[in-house]
């Protein structure tokens, strides 16, 4: 019985002993990370190094992303110097690839584990964390439209859920880098605009009539900004509603336009020009111009709709246009030619008066 | 089938009706007239003379046409929603005075000096007000089908601004209007209820009816330079009540 006793203390003292052996045997430091912050980029690749310590052990050591640092766990990275052999004291180091071994935006946890050759459980780990924060892509669908005084600059939300804001960049000119924008007409300030996570900003405070450039680009929440989106441009102009415009409205001549079809045609310019120079001068002519606007749009309508009464107003118009053009251009033959024809008519009046009688007698 | 007609030939069309209708008006009645118009027995109740029918109210919603280039030109020429009140009082035969009060509005992009669209949104309140002589074509009691037609005097009340801007315009136009269309008795479809009706709240009848109007509301042509032209029409449907 005592026997019996004495060896399974035995057993257990050495058990104890052994596995106190275990981790006391080996020691796994990582001494160094290059990048220093542990931050990748896509397509960066991170170097470790580190050393293993043991008495006259000899062993294995993977270096592998997560699991929880115990032997067989976590996921091998693809440098062929991530896994080997120690002996006595090794030191090592491993790349670790942001394309190969990591997957997405995140944090990682990196193991370097070292486990004796004759006793498994004879193990170490040492772990560190390393970060990969791609930059976002670049801003789409940007677009501006023209206002009074102001552009409205739209734009289609970021694919990632990590943006933190959106940056508006404006100038006069065309630019190529975020330094070629430097506007600063708009109220909202200098370029850039931060537009917090909104899609859309108007740019007030511009002026009109002067083209504006601008760009957008979009920032994660590590801070990481991606390059700029696609150049728009839009030029402020003064936009006018319905009752201004109809205020501005230069009046047109509704029976001739219907006539002619085109309001530019170049009779309608020669009434236009009658008009301002000739009729507008007087109070007659005035008031014959406010009658013909008020009386005529029923008469155009119908005019308009039909091809043979824009023929018939046309055979009218088109002589008395041109003898207006004529008129003005040649003011002292058609002066004389217009006393011609009135001294002509008063002359003839009292024969054909004459003539008329007898003819009744 | 375009819903654009010639608003010319329909104000014309409208006058001449009303006109014409007006010699044979007394004929139809059948009963003693009164101004009210003739009675008429309820058809399971002998001895229940229906109540005068002197007046009307309803109210229809339709699509309003913008007709003018003033408001096309900024706002397209789509049709909006238009919703309209109206009451009358037929003061003879089936001769009525009508009024209308409606509500639309427009909202569209501003125009540059080169006549170019630009991003400025601009809206247009238009409230039409159509004051009609009306005659509705009904020779009996209980006519199924009931067309109508009207025209009048019309003033709207107009109100437009740049959307995030102080910039507002508002003005009052007036103009013309005339309109038709036809309307069919429900009573017919449900008897008990309608019965109900007149002897609960005096409703003779009910109608589900369709309305074509136009509306000239440039200040009959005034000064071209400065008014603005809210001339219209609209394809409206809407129930009338005459009690």
């Amino acid at each position: 019985m005592l026997k019996a006793s004495l060896h399974i203390l035995t057993l257990i003292a050495a058990l104890a002993l052994a596995v106190g052996v275990a981790h006391a045997d080996i020691d796994v430091t990582i001494t160094s990370i290059d990048p220093s912050d542990g931050v990748l980029n896509e397509g960066d690749t991170a170097t470790i190094t580190f050393n293993i310590e043991s008495d006259d052990e000899t062993g294995s050591y993977d270096v592998v992303i997560g699991g929880d640092g115990t032997p067989d766990s976590g996921d091998a990275i693809s440098d062929s110097d991530g896994s080997g052999t120690f002996s006595g004291n090794t030191s090592g180091s491993a790349k670790i690839s942001s394309t190969s071994d990591l997957d997405g935006d995140g944090d990682y946890t990196v193991y370097v584990i070292a486990v004796d050759d004759s006793d498994d459980t004879n193990y170490a780990s040492a772990s560190i964390t390393i970060t990969l924060d791609s930059p976002p892509g670049s801003v789409t669908g940007v677009r501006a439209g023209a206002g009074d005084g102001r552009i409205f600059l739209e734009w289609d939300e970021h694919e990632d859920n990590d943006i933190d804001r959106y940056s508006v960049y404006y100038d006069t000119q065309s630019g190529g880098s975020a330094d070629d924008y430097l506007g600063s007409d708009s109220d909202l300030g200098t370029s850039p605009i931060d537009a917090g996570l909104a899609t859309e900003l108007t740019l007030s405070g511009l002026e009109n009539n002067v083209t504006y450039y601008m760009r957008v680009s979009a920032t994660d929440e590590q801070g990481t900004e991606s390059t700029l989106s696609v150049e728009v441009h839009a030029t402020p102009t003064d936009a006018k509603g319905a009752a201004e415009l109809a205020d501005d409205t230069e009046p047109g001549c509704f029976v001739a336009t219907a006539a002619y079809g085109d309001i530019d045609h170049p009779m309608l310019v020669v009434f236009r020009g009658f008009r301002d120079d000739i009729l507008m001068h007087s109070e007659a002519g005035r008031a014959f111009v406010q009658a013909y606007y008020k009386y005529s749009p029923p008469f155009a309508r119908v005019i308009a709709d039909h091809p043979m009464l824009r023929f018939a107003a046309r055979s009218v118009l088109t002589p008395m246009a041109e003898s207006i053009a004529y008129a003005r251009t040649h003011t002292r033959s058609s002066l004389a030619v217009f006393g011609l024809l009135i001294g002509s008519a008063l002359m003839a009046a009292p024969i054909g008066v004459r003539r008329i009688k007898k003819g009744r007698a | 089938m375009s819903l654009r007609f010639r608003p010319g030939i329909v104000a014309v069309l409208a006058l001449a009706l009303v006109m014409g209708l007006a010699a044979t008006a007394s004929a139809q009645d059948t009963a003693p007239p009164t101004k009210a118009g003739p009675e008429k027995y309820i058809e399971h109740d002998p001895h229940w003379f229906e109540s005068p029918r002197n007046f009307s109210t309803g109210f229809n919603i339709g699509l309003a046409f913008p007709e003018s280039n003033d408001i096309k030109d900024v706002y397209g020429e789509k049709g909006d929603v238009l919703y309209v009140l109206q009451g009358g009082w037929r003061f003879w035969h089936e001769f009525e005075l009508h009024a209308e009060l409606g509500y639309v509005w427009f909202q569209g992009r501003g125009l540059d000096s080169n006549g170019d669209k630009t991003s400025e949104k601009f809206k247009i309140h238009i409230a039409p007000a159509d004051l009609h002589l009306l005659y509705r074509l009904q020779y009996w009691y209980d006519q199924p089908i009931v067309p109508f037609v009207g025209a009048g005097g019309s003033a709207v009340y107009w109100f437009e601004e740049q959307l995030d801007s102080s910039n507002k315009e508002r003005g009052i136009n007036t103009g013309y209007s005339a309109q038709a269309g036809v309307m069919f008795l429900l009573d017919k479809l449900e008897k008990r209820a309608s019965g109900r009706l007149e002897r609960d709240y005096g409703i003779n009848n009910t109608y589900f009816f369709y309305q074509f109007k136009y509306a000239g509301l440039d200040d009959f042509g005034g000064d071209k330079d400065k008014t603005l032209d809210l001339s219209y029409m609209s394809h409206t449907f809407g129930v009338l009540f005459q009690f």
